[in-house]
C-alpha cells in the first residue's frame, strides 16, 4: 500500500508537517518495503488552491492512504470524492514513527476537516 | 477625472473622506460614487443611495460534459488556482477558486469544457440626491474581490468626476481599484500601524505611476512620524482632520462627516482644487 505524507524533509525521518498542503515535501512510501520517493511540493507557495492541489498531486502520485496531521475543507473534499483514508499524525513525529504507528492501529482516522480554509 | 481613496491600513476612514468629498463637489459637479470596497461597501450607509437597478455579478467557471472528458489532466494542469482537479477517471470543479480565466477551456482538446456563470457579488446602482452611485457587494463567504472590482470599473463613465472607494490595503483588489485612476488620495492616521501600512500603500501606488496625496485621519493623535515620512517621499499631506467625538458619533449612526461639521464642506472643495493642480502639473 502507498501512503502519502506531507513532510517538512526529503528523508523518513523527516516530520510529518503540520501543513498539509504548505509543507516543503510529498513523502509517498510502501508501507510494506519502506522505499519512498520525496518531492517537491508545489503547491507549497500557491497563492491559491494550494489544499485542493496537494490532494490531487497525492491521489496522481498513487497514494492509496494519506497521513497528516490536518486537512482543510476543500482539500477534504476532494479526498472525499476519491475515497482515500486520512489517518492523524500526532505532532513532531517522525515518517517512521507515524508509518509504525498507522499499522499498529495507533492513528485516528480523520473524519472531516480539521481546520478552517485559510482564504483571507 | 477619476479619483480613488484608498488606505493602506483598515479603519483610518477612507469612506469618511470618500462619502464627504462625493457629497461636497456635487452640489456643482457630475459626481460619480464608485465603491470599490466590495468585501465591505459601506458607502452606502452614508449616502443613502435610491437602489434603481440590481443585479447579479461573478465570473464564468468550467461546466466539464463527462460524455466528452477523456481525463487527460490538461485543464487541471493549466489550471494555475487547482479549481479543476483531474485524477482516477474523476474530475472536480471549485467554483469558489475560480478565477474566470479560461484557460482550462482553451486547452481541452475534446471541448468538453463550457463556461456559465458563477455569482458571487450583487451590482447596486442608484441615486444618492445628485450623486450616481454604485457598488460591487461580494457574496458572503466569497474569497476573490478582483474579478468583482474589474468588472465594476469597465462600467466607469467617460465623462464627470468619478470617486472610487477602493479596498484598504495594497493587494491585488486594492490595485484593481487604483489602477487607470487619475489621483490616489491616501487615508492614513498618524500612529505606528497606520504609517507602517501607508509606506506599503505608497510603495504600491509609485508602480503604478500615479499622482497621490495623504489625508491625515485622528491628525491629533499618535506621532509626527508621517508627517516627516511625506515630506522625505515629496508626497503632499492635502487635508487633515482632527479626533473630533461628534465625527465618531455621527459615523456610528451612518451621518456624513459634511453633515455632522457643514464647514468641511467648503475645505473638500479646497483638497479637490489641490488634487486638480497635482493632476495637471503630472500631464504637463
Amino acid at each position: 500500500m502507498k501512503i502519502g505524507i506531507p513532510a517538512n524533509s526529503n528523508n523518513l525521518d523527516a516530520k510529518v508537517d503540520s501543513r498539509y498542503a504548505r509543507s516543503q515535501y510529498i513523502i509517498f512510501v510502501d508501507s510494506e518495503t519502506l522505499e519512498f520517493e520525496a518531492v517537491n511540493n508545489k503547491n507549497m507557495n500557491s497563492q491559491q488552491g494550494a489544499g485542493t492541489g496537494m490532494s490531487q498531486d497525492l491521489i496522481k502520485g498513487g497514494a492509496d492512504i494519506i497521513i497528516s496531521q490536518n486537512v482543510g475543507p476543500k482539500a477534504w473534499e476532494v479526498l472525499k470524492e476519491f475515497g482515500i483514508k486520512v489517518y492523524k499524525a500526532v505532532d513532531g513525529m517522525s515518517i517512521k514513527e507515524a508509518l509504525e504507528a498507522q499499522k499498529n492501529g495507533k492513528l485516528e482516522e480523520i473524519t472531516s476537516a480539521t481546520e478552517e480554509g485559510h482564504h483571507h | 477625472m477619476k479619483i480613488a481613496v484608498a488606505s493602506g491600513k483598515g479603519g483610518t476612514g477612507k469612506t469618511i473622506i470618500s462619502t464627504s468629498l462625493a457629497l461636497s463637489l456635487a452640489t456643482d459637479k457630475n459626481v460619480h460614487y464608485f465603491d470599490c470596497d466590495v468585501e465591505a461597501p459601506n458607502g452606502h450607509i452614508f449616502l443613502k443611495p435610491d437602489i434603481i437597478k440590481e443585479e447579479k455579478l461573478g465570473i464564468d467557471v468550467p461546466k466539464v460534459n463527462l460524455d466528452k472528458c477523456d481525463y487527460c489532466g490538461a485543464c487541471a494542469d493549466a489550471c494555475e488556482f487547482s479549481a479543476i482537479l483531474v485524477a482516477r477517471n474523476k474530475i472536480m470543479v471549485f467554483n469558489e477558486l475560480c478565477h474566470g480565466c479560461y484557460a482550462c477551456q482553451m486547452v481541452c482538446h475534446v471541448d468538453a469544457i463550457n463556461m456559465e456563470m458563477h455569482s458571487t457579488a450583487i451590482y447596486r446602482e442608484g441615486n444618492a440626491g445628485n450623486i450616481h452611485f454604485v457598488e460591487g457587494r461580494l457574496n458572503l463567504g466569497e474569497p476573490m474581490p478582483t474579478p468583482i472590482i474589474s468588472k465594476i470599473k469597465n462600467l466607469l463613465p467617460k465623462e464627470g468626476l468619478v470617486i472610487i472607494d477602493s479596498p484598504p490595503g495594497n493587494s491585488d483588489s486594492m490595485v484593481e481599484a487604483v489602477i487607470d485612476t487619475d489621483f490616489v488620495l491616501l487615508v492614513t492616521e498618524p500612529t505606528p500601524f497606520g504609517l507602517h501600512d501607508l509606506k506599503l500603500a505608497v510603495d504600491t501606488v509609485k508602480l503604478m505611476n500615479i499622482p497621490m496625496g495623504i489625508v491625515a485621519n485622528r491628525a491629533d493623535l499618535g506621532t509626527k512620524d508621517l508627517w516627516d515620512y511625506a515630506k522625505k517621499e515629496n508626497i503632499p499631506v492635502l487635508m487633515e482632520i482632527p479626533f473630533l467625538r461628534k465625527v465618531a458619533e455621527g459615523y456610528s449612526t451612518g451621518i456624513p462627516l459634511v453633515d455632522v461639521i457643514p464647514e468641511y464642506r467648503e475645505q473638500f472643495k479646497v483638497l479637490y482644487k489641490k488634487i486638480e493642480s497635482l493632476v495637471s502639473e503630472k500631464e504637463r
